[in-house]
């Protein structure tokens, strides 16, 4: 009782109270504005971080490293609409469930679906608190959700949530707003970025693809006036060459064969008949007709093939050597066109040789293959010991314009072609390549049963 | 009785001519734009003007308000906030008596901390400091200049709301006798007595300090001997320089040593019946003072002799009951009724003011344990005759 008048006259009197002070008044504002500042710098950070292209975890990560100084904070969410969904994408700490669906039944939806704004959860005692989400273990008893929006669409929610209890101040709130407005930002910006960056991808390819379709072209119509002219040259030494062996001819008939000159005439008439051999075949291939396809023997393409090149090959120190299927079945092809696509192998064993110190040789197989479906193919394989495709390089060879001979030697256009050859005729090129051991490229062409 | 104590005063400017400081102890506390209180009769004395011309020359700016009733009322306190929110001042001067200072400490209250008056009823609620506050009290009485108190009537409840703290003690009090001149007679012998009212109850009070009893007696001997004179002419500087130093010492025994049944007993009379607070106390004084003297026969005795009463070869009884005697003389002499006339005056009436006297703050620190029946009679016999002759 004595003790209770103390205690109210003491009041009374103001022994323990004395007239407020602006310097603690002072302090208590310079605390505040410093974290008003943190909060600037937070959200500014955000801003600038956007332009360095950031993943949304790492923004997350970022925001969350500062933001415990100026909030209370101990866990923080991001949540994006995606589609008729809503999926959690990052959190920190980082939970496991990332890309986790909300459920449809969440209070998250339904802030959602009223357009609500800020929505401040609070709970005394032991209650549960936000179990759509796998934020159990964090025990939070305070949660701030702000739904980020972009006009009037909302495109996601933040979430801040804390261990303490009734603890967010009217300041708080306004700055989770600010920092949910500028996320928002962020991640739309985010959006038109990306977008723009696949748009720009797309017309690059677009352009590209334009670009080589225009060099093919011209290629095609350079390739088209050497075929004219070597076709033209070829048949003005037809006629030449035809004098030459008729000469020769009747110059062995006149002087007799114990002359001492008719070994020398007789290599005339001979190299002057294979010279209008190789002529005859230039112009076969160089002919610009429209393709024909009949029944053809690939043994004849070969044969046909390697008259033309042989001595090219030769000439470089590399053993040709052929193993020719007997009974091969004929095939309906445009002869010319399988020409074509020997010759470019053929070529390419030769340049895949180049600078090889063993002993080179190139062999071509022809055959015949059947599938599990029971379908027969005829098959002619170039295989040489060369240098090889690297691994790298193996999924490009038939890349229009790749090529990885210098560029006076190769367009980057042979196997490409003869590819499309191949398929014209149904059928493929195949590729085995080990580097330092060698290649074999091998076109396949399927056998039309009954017809052949 | 108790261990610890404490005394609060504020910044103290005190003589003739002391308002001319006005504008340089603004200045001092940084105030930039002044929100000037005052009551219209101070206005009309030119007081405020003068007050004025000293924060011009200090190049300063200010805003005046004047709108100011006796016992003030929690509306003009809304009001006063607004004007000082609205005109953008940061200091506040308050020119005037009791009421203006009252005013001028809810408004800051208010200005700093948000929310309604009664939000700071009773003791230490207020939460941030004031602004800068200034007080030139015009009446030598009710010791707002130095005090930790405000009172603000609630005009729905009818009550006067006692507002304590030590932020509410002004940072600058300017005390000029030349002010106290344009007052009249009658108001000058009301305030004189609330004066010594204060002096009288804090001598008295639980929580008396030697630094309170100090003051306390130096004001009673003050207003016994300086009362008369000041009543009776208006250009007695003496007298009124004298009135002013009892005024302020009263209210620095008062404010820290807090007051009694007297005040308890006023406040509640104030709110109803609109009474000037110094004729209350002076009309209840003796009243009180005779139940409370079995509890301080001693201090009586002191105070009658501080009263220039002749106690030689006097019993301590008998000196104790020659102060009553001589408040009631001073009274008498300065035309001050000895009962409280109210209209209407009913059982029902006096059982209603006992109630809320009893838990008016003032009633802890009086001498004698009090209660509500105790309160009923003395209300009884203050009152009581004033009936009969209606």
């Amino acid at each position: 009782m004595i003790d209770d008048k103390t205690r109210l006259i003491e009041n009374l009197t103001g022994v323990r109270s004395s007239k407020l002070n602006y310097y603690v008044e002072l302090k208590k504002r310079n605390r505040e504005i410093v974290i008003q500042n943190r909060r600037l710098e937070i959200i500014h950070q955000l801003s600038r971080d956007i332009n360095i292209d950031m993943s949304l975890e790492m923004i997350v990560q970022r925001v969350y490293e500062n933001l415990p100084l100026v909030i209370p904070c101990d866990f923080l969410g991001l949540i994006t609409v995606e589609g008729s969904e809503l999926r959690l994408v990052a959190t920190q700490p980082p939970l496991p469930c990332n890309g986790l669906v909300v459920p449809r039944n969440s209070v998250l939806w339904e802030i959602i679906r009223k357009q609500q704004e800020q929505v401040y959860l609070c709970i005394a005692g032991d209650g549960k608190l936000l179990d759509e989400l796998p934020v159990r273990q964090f025990e939070l008893n305070c949660l701030i959700l702000d739904p980020l929006k972009v006009k009037q669409n909302i495109i996601g929610m933040l979430v801040i949530g804390t261990r303490e209890k009734n603890i967010y101040s009217q300041n708080d709130l306004t700055f989770a707003r600010q920092l949910a407005d500028q996320l928002a930002i962020c991640i739309q910006n985010r959006r038109l970025y990306e977008e723009v960056v696949q748009a720009k991808r797309e017309w690059e390819e677009a352009f590209r693809a334009r670009v080589q379709m225009q060099a093919q072209l011209i290629q095609s119509a350079k390739l088209a006036a050497i075929g004219e002219m070597a076709a033209g040259v070829a048949h003005e030494l037809n006629s030449p060459m035809t004098v030459i062996i008729g000469n020769a001819q009747m110059l062995q008939r006149e002087l007799g064969p114990e002359h001492p000159a008719s070994q020398l005439l007789r290599d005339i008439v001979t190299c002057g008949l294979r010279c209008k051999k190789i002529i005859q075949n230039l112009l076969t291939f160089a002919r610009q007709e429209p393709p024909v396809v009949a029944p053809t023997d690939l043994n004849e393409v070969v044969e046909r093939v390697l008259s033309l090149v042989k001595y090219q090959i030769n000439r470089n120190g590399i053993n040709v050597c052929t193993d020719l299927a007997p009974d091969l079945p004929r095939v309906a092809a445009n002869g010319q066109q399988l020409d074509q696509v020997l010759i470019n192998l053929l070529l390419n064993a030769r340049d895949a040789l180049e600078g090889v110190e063993k002993e080179r040789y190139i062999r071509i197989g022809t055959g015949v293959r059947r599938d599990e479906n029971g379908r027969r193919y005829v098959v002619v394989a170039v295989q040489d010991n060369g240098q090889g495709i690297s691994p790298e390089n193996m999924s490009r060879v038939f890349d229009p314009f790749f090529t990885t001979k210098e560029a006076s030697r190769g367009t980057g256009l042979g196997l490409s072609v003869s590819l499309g050859i191949a398929r014209a005729h149904g059928g493929t090129i195949e590729v085995e390549s080990r580097p330092g051991k060698g290649s074999t490229f091998t076109l396949v062409l399927p056998l039309e049963e009954g017809r052949s | 009785m108790r261990m610890i104590s404490k005394f609060v005063a504020p910044e103290i400017i005190f003589g003739l001519g002391a308002l001319s400081q006005v504008g340089e102890s603004a200045l001092r506390l940084g105030a930039t734009k002044l929100f000037v209180i005052s009551d219209p009769g101070v206005v009309a004395n030119r007081w405020v003007d003068r007050a004025i011309d000293r924060l011009k020359e200090a190049g300063l700016s200010f805003e005046v308000w004047f709108e100011v009733t006796s016992n003030p009322k929690d509306y003009e306190v809304i009001e006063g906030v607004k004007r000082y929110q609205d005109t953008g001042c940061d200091a506040i001067l308050a020119v005037g008596g009791g009421s203006p200072i009252d005013v001028a400490k809810a408004v800051a209250i208010l200005a700093t901390n948000g929310g309604v008056i009664q939000d700071y009823e009773g003791v230490n609620k207020i939460t941030r400091p004031l602004p800068p506050l200034l007080v030139v009290p015009t009446t030598a009485g009710s010791g707002s200049e130095v005090t930790q108190f405000a009172i603000i009537v609630d005009t729905r409840r009818k009550v006067k709301m006692t507002i304590i703290s030590k932020s509410l003690v002004p940072d600058i009090a300017i005390i000029d006798p030349v002010v106290l001149q344009t007052k009249d007679a009658r108001l000058t012998a009301a305030t004189g007595l609330d004066a010594l009212s204060h002096a009288i109850e804090s001598f008295v009070s639980l929580a008396a300090t030697p630094l309170t009893d100090v003051n306390a007696l130096n004001a009673i001997r003050l207003v016994a001997r300086y009362l008369r004179p000041s009543v009776a002419c208006r250009s007695n500087l003496e007298a009124k320089s004298a009135m002013a130093m009892a005024a302020l010492q009263a209210g620095l025994a008062f404010s820290n040593a807090i007051l009694g049944a007297t005040h308890a007993m006023a406040h509640q009379l104030d709110a109803q019946l609109d009474l000037h607070h110094g004729e209350t106390n002076a009309i209840l004084l003796p009243y009180v003072m005779e139940f409370n003297m079995i509890a301080c026969v001693e201090k009586f005795a002191r105070i009658a002799e501080a009263m220039g009463e002749n106690i030689a070869g006097l019993s301590t009884w008998e000196a104790a009951e020659r102060a009553i005697q001589a408040v009631r003389r001073l009274a008498r002499d300065l035309d001050i009724p000895d009962k409280i006339t109210v209209e209407n005056l009913s059982e029902e009436r006096i059982n209603n003011l006992a109630q809320n006297a009893l838990k008016d703050a003032c009633i802890i620190t009086n001498p004698r344990d009090v209660t509500e029946r105790d309160l009923h009679n003395l209300f009884a016999l203050a009152l009581k005759r004033g009936i009969q002759v209606d």
